[in-house]
């Protein structure tokens, strides 16, 4: 049925809004913090979030259903001082931006001027570069450190999934009593009494401001009812404005107040701090007692549940985040990343799977936006039809859903630790991580180290000792290793007391268990499980590398060590005939063991080195192995490889092989090799797939089977993209990454690489046509 | 095992090359010279050299290594004498740019069957297998069926795809025990034309598709269409009637023709006889695949 004429107004309205930068929200902050400085931290952050809720500018745009915005417009950015205060030198720059650019207004520019200076000494940033100490210091700064550390120095961390469920049955005034009940029991004689009553009182706060803030919009929604000329409008208008009286404020009685709390719970974590991968977890099981619910009292009618399903999804592509300045002229995109989760298992063991999970599924496909993210949980268990409507969302070509594999990841979770029914409850947060629902603090994208830079630094040392053997070669990469992993950890850490010390979240603490139960802020380690996730990027670029070493130099000898070394600092000038000597070496991702065995063993390392490590809120560090975006930033600051990559290209991406030649299974293969029940902040091959792959039914049973085979290997998570013609345009620059792309036409035995252009393009115009 | 046999490639996750997730297997060598063939490297049934002239870079240092004096320098590239050449691979082993690479690989079966076997999960999860197809799989039968025969002891689906110019008792035969299914091609009605279009008239052929018929083994009929060759409704009724009265037949493939091998022919130094022919697309496509459907009681699938 598609986009009903309403959500498809909106829908057009949001797609042609141009991202702009909000200044309201650093000014209130800033007046409120100047108004409590004398009060406990905690006290100050409370107040400073019930002035911004109180009197940010609120709107209701014509049509919705679903209420509640993050800044004064759609697609505005808010600023969070307190963070770092960075913005500063991006006030002119920001709306030139070549690529995800802001508008600003002259009024935002002079506004944002007059706030920042009070910041200077306060922010999370300066406290966290003051605190780090020793030679991790000295590492942060130098300019060659492999370490991209600073997502959670300069920003809020986010990266969690909260108790949503908690808000719908039982509402803020449950939880505020909840609240005061701790406050009448705990004795300020006690040790730590006070501290909690801080605690308890910035809670209690923020409580009210959330339920003054639902109240807002219920006496807007109710004045724009009086004026509305409209009949229909007017009654829809009416409901809003009872709604938003009941909610959150009372548990949700029907299908649309869960969706309307569900909105306001989520819309307000991402208006206390400015943390990406806010996610809404495992939507299709909590939301779905209220949908049954309705639909069989005939409360709402099936088609009305779906389109305020299209205007929650609308309302997940109105909040924005303005993204740090370009590091080496290389962008690094902001994905909100508001993963949801479908599918998977219930408390039973059971399949999990529901009406909701499918129609999910249709309205991403009907709105077709960047927001939210998908995945679906995969288990024996997990129907093949569930699968199939996924790859056909697939087919858009959005990259939505990433299947996880609850066999794995189960597991995973228990050994951590985590008690059988928790682990089965899990989603995951952001892009690839999974956590327990309610209850943990992951900080699961805290950091990426870069393995081929390691590597670069490694042979760099060796270039004074030449005359060394393989083992010892291999030896002293772990010992680098090792090393940029210990500081990578002191960084965190340093991150860690900042956010402790500076900016504590009283609201989020209220959603995620057992802050209320310790009287503790979950930044000062109040959640009932606390991780650290650091990810190593480049592991195929580190496996390809060795096993070319070992080839060329040591069973060959083509080349001494100590000369390959300055032919790689050269970028491979003058040399290109080693370099494809290079390129032919063993590669991972072939299923070839000559060079699986490297990325095995180097993921081995990295994750037995980052499990060893502890963090200041009481938990351990999750090792993962993913990139995000990072893999091209940190490749811009990557010389040449063993590999045969040259100086700057992208690192491989995820744990997805580079020099792929023999398609998706052979990928597969080498990607489980690696043990992935030790990546427990996560991890997923990514494959790239020609539509020819995924045309008729029948395929798309193949890529069914195709992962299911994937999963019963042992692997952890699978994206699949099926490209667009950008993605084959790309591979015409770039042919030495796509070598495995399969245009697959019965019969016919070629890669899309080694046709010329004048075919490619045949292809590529083919792939329009299919898509 | 002793067969060894010329492959020019091993193809892993093929979904178009019979059911499931397949590892198609291409043999090198074929007694036939269809003008439109897209893998003409398959052809020769000895390895080749290709030559990518755009990763040429003229330094002709394969010019002065070729023990045959096969290649010759030219301004606009290299020639090479593919009477002289024997393929030893000096030339491919010495440029420095990838710009000569080897096509045909002698291996034997067990090698083969190495490859084979690394998708075997994803074979049984799909419902999927090995297809050995070419070039002409019949053109090298003993090599062909020790694959098959090992393919089948792993526990291997496996399918075979073929154009039945083959001797009946030495190379078909033999083989069908091992076959699950064979992928069998009907490319003319016609004698004459099929001679004229493919070198070989489909007598032969002709004859050993009624002789699997009546042997039972299970047949796709794969059909190329091909502008200026079969596409007429003539000569497409005119297969219809071939396979009318045959009871192992389960379907039909048709395969649009593809420009997607012309650029190979000039890789191996030829010329590509069927000249500028547009891809089979759209309604006349379906007309075609709705006039088989409706003259045979089986399904008909576009390739």
């Amino acid at each position: 049925m598609g986009l009903t004429p309403r959500t498809r107004r909106i829908r057009d309205l949001l797609a042609s809004t141009k991202p702009s930068i909000c200044h309201e929200r650093a000014l209130l902050i800033t007046q409120a913090y100047m108004e409590s400085e004398d009060e406990p931290t905690i006290i100050k952050r409370a107040k400073a979030l019930d002035r911004i809720l109180t009197n940010m500018s609120i709107y209701i745009n014509e049509g919705e259903l679903i209420v509640g915005n993050q800044a004064s417009k759609p697609k505005a950015a808010p600023i969070f001082p307190e963070f770092g205060t960075w913005m500063e030198t991006q006030l002119d720059s920001v709306s030139e931006r070549p690529l995800y650019a802001f508008e600003i207004s002259e009024e935002a520019k002079k506004n944002l001027r007059n706030v920042f200076p009070y910041w200077r000494g306060k922010t999370v940033e300066e406290l966290g570069l003051s605190i780090l100490e020793g030679e991790a210091k000295r590492v942060f700064h130098d300019e060659d450190n492999p370490i991209i550390s600073t997502l959670f120095l300069r920003n809020g961390v986010g990266h969690i999934v909260v108790d949503y469920e908690k808000v719908l049955k039982n509402g803020f005034k449950r939880i505020k009593m909840d609240v005061e009940e701790k406050i009448k029991r705990t004795d300020p004689s006690d040790p730590e009494g006070l501290r909690k009553l801080a605690f308890y009182n910035s809670a209690s706060i923020v409580c009210d401001a959330v339920i003054k803030f639902s109240e807002r919009y219920s006496k807007l929604a109710m004045e724009l009812s009086e004026m509305c000329k409209d009949p229909i409008r007017k009654e829809e208008l009416l409901k809003i404005s009872k709604i938003c009286e009941s909610v959150p404020a009372n548990p949700a009685r029907t299908f649309h107040e869960a969706l309307q709390a569900l909105w306001f719970t989520h819309l307000i974590i991402q208006i206390e701090s400015d943390g990406l991968a806010i996610s809404p977890g495992r939507m299709d099981q909590y939301l779905y007692p209220y949908f049954k619910h309705d639909v069989e009292k005939g409360i709402v009618t099936e088609r009305e549940a779906e389109e305020l399903i299209q205007c929650l999804w609308l309302k997940f592509n109105e909040v924005r985040k303005v993204n740090e300045p370009p590091k080496g002229g290389v962008y690094g995109g902001v994905t909100m990343s508001q993963m949801i989760t479908l599918g998977g298992i219930n408390d039973d063991g059971g399949d999990a799977t529901n009406e909701l999970s499918y129609l999910f599924l249709k309205v991403d496909g009907d709105v077709m936006m960047e927001q939210p993210t998908l995945c679906v949980r995969v288990n024996e268990s997990t129907p093949d039809e569930l699968m199939f409507e996924a790859i056909k969302l697939l087919k858009r070509g959005t990259g939505k859903p990433v299947f996880f594999n609850d066999h794995v990841i189960i597991p995973t979770l228990l050994s951590l630790g985590v008690p059988l029914r928790e682990a089965r409850g899990y989603a995951i947060v952001g892009c690839e991580e999974p956590t327990t629902v309610g209850n943990a603090y992951g900080w699961t994208n805290a950091a990426f180290l870069n393995l081929a830079k390691v590597l670069e630094l490694t042979l760099k040392e060796i270039k004074e000792s030449p005359g060394i053997g393989f083992d010892e070669l291999i030896g002293k990469f772990y010992e680098k290793l090792n090393y940029y992993v210990r500081h990578m950890i002191a960084m965190l850490n340093a991150w860690d007391l900042a956010h402790q010390e500076r900016a504590p979240t009283p609201y989020l603490s209220l959603l995620v268990d057992d802050c209320i139960e310790k009287g503790l802020d979950i930044t000062a380690g109040g959640a009932r499980y606390n991780y650290t996730g650091p990810q190593g990027i480049g592991l195929a670029d580190v496996a390809d590398s060795l096993a070319a070493i070992k080839k060329v130099v040591y069973e060959d000898g083509i080349v001494p060590l100590g000369e390959l070394i300055e032919v790689l600092e050269e970028n491979f000038l003058g040399r290109e005939g080693l370099r494809q000597k290079l390129l032919k070496a063993p590669k991972y991702g072939n299923d070839m063991d000559e060079a699986d065995i490297y990325a095995k063993e180097v993921a081995k390392r990295y994750c037995a080195e980052v499990s060893g490590y502890r963090n200041p809120r009481g938990g351990v560090y999750r090792p993962g192995l993913y990139s995000v975006a990072a893999h091209a930033s940190a490749g811009a600051n990557t010389k040449a490889l063993p590999s045969g990559r040259r100086a700057g290209e992208p690192l491989a991406n995820n744990i997805s092989p580079v020099y792929d030649l023999q398609g998706p299974t052979a990928a597969a293969k080498s990607a489980s090799k690696i043990d992935h029940y030790l990546i427990s902040n996560g991890t997923a091959l990514t494959i790239t797939f020609h539509p020819s792959v995924a045309r008729s039914d029948d395929d798309v049973r193949k890529l069914i089977a195709f992962v299911r085979t994937f999963f019963r290997l042992g692997g952890f998570g699978i994206g699949m993209n099926i490209i667009t013609s950008e993605v084959l345009r790309d591979a015409q620059r770039y042919p030495e990454r796509y070598q495995g792309l399969l245009v697959r036409v019965s019969g016919y035995s070629a890669r899309f690489v080694d046709l010329p252009k004048s075919l490619q393009d045949e292809i590529i115009r083919r792939t329009e046509h299919i898509l | 095992m002793k067969a060894r046999g010329v492959i020019f490639n091993i193809q892993r996750y093929c979904v178009h090359d019979g059911p499931g997730i397949r590892t198609v297997i291409f043999l090198k060598g074929c007694p036939l010279r269809c003008i439109w063939c897209s893998n003409p490297e398959g052809q020769n049934p000895f390895p080749e050299v290709l030559y990518y002239e755009d990763r040429c870079k003229r330094c002709f240092i394969c010019v002065a290594i070729c023990p045959k004096r096969a290649i010759e320098a030219r301004d606009e590239g290299l020639v090479i004498n593919r009477q002289r050449c024997d393929s030893c691979g000096k030339c491919v082993e010495s440029c420095p740019n990838g710009a000569l690479e080897m096509v045909g690989e002698v291996k034997n079966a067990e090698e083969v069957l190495e490859v084979a076997g690394r998708d075997v999960k994803f074979y049984r999860d799909s419902g999927g297998g090995i297809t050995l197809s070419g070039g002409e799989p019949l053109y090298q039968p003993d090599f062909s069926m020790e694959i098959m025969r090992g393919a089948k002891r792993m526990g291997i689906d496996t399918a075979i795809e073929t154009c039945g110019h083959a001797p009946w008792e030495e190379a078909v035969k033999p083989l069908l025990p091992y076959a699950d299914l064979i992928l069998y091609d009907l490319k003319h009605s016609d004698p004459e034309a099929h001679k004229r279009y493919t070198g070989e008239s489909n007598e032969l052929i002709l004859k050993n598709l009624k002789l699997i018929d009546a042997y039972g083994r299970r047949m796709i009929i794969s059909i190329p269409l091909v502008p200026t060759v079969n596409m007429s409704k003539g000569v497409i009724d005119g297969i219809v009637r071939l396979i009318s009265d045959l009871k192992s037949v389960e379907g039909v493939v048709l395969r649009p023709y593809h420009a997607f091998g012309v650029p190979k022919y000039r890789l191996l130094g030829r010329n590509y006889q069927l000249g500028c022919v547009n891809p089979v697309e759209g309604e006349e496509l379906l007309y075609y695949k709705e006039l088989i459907s409706d003259a045979l009681n089986v399904p008909v699938k576009i390739a």
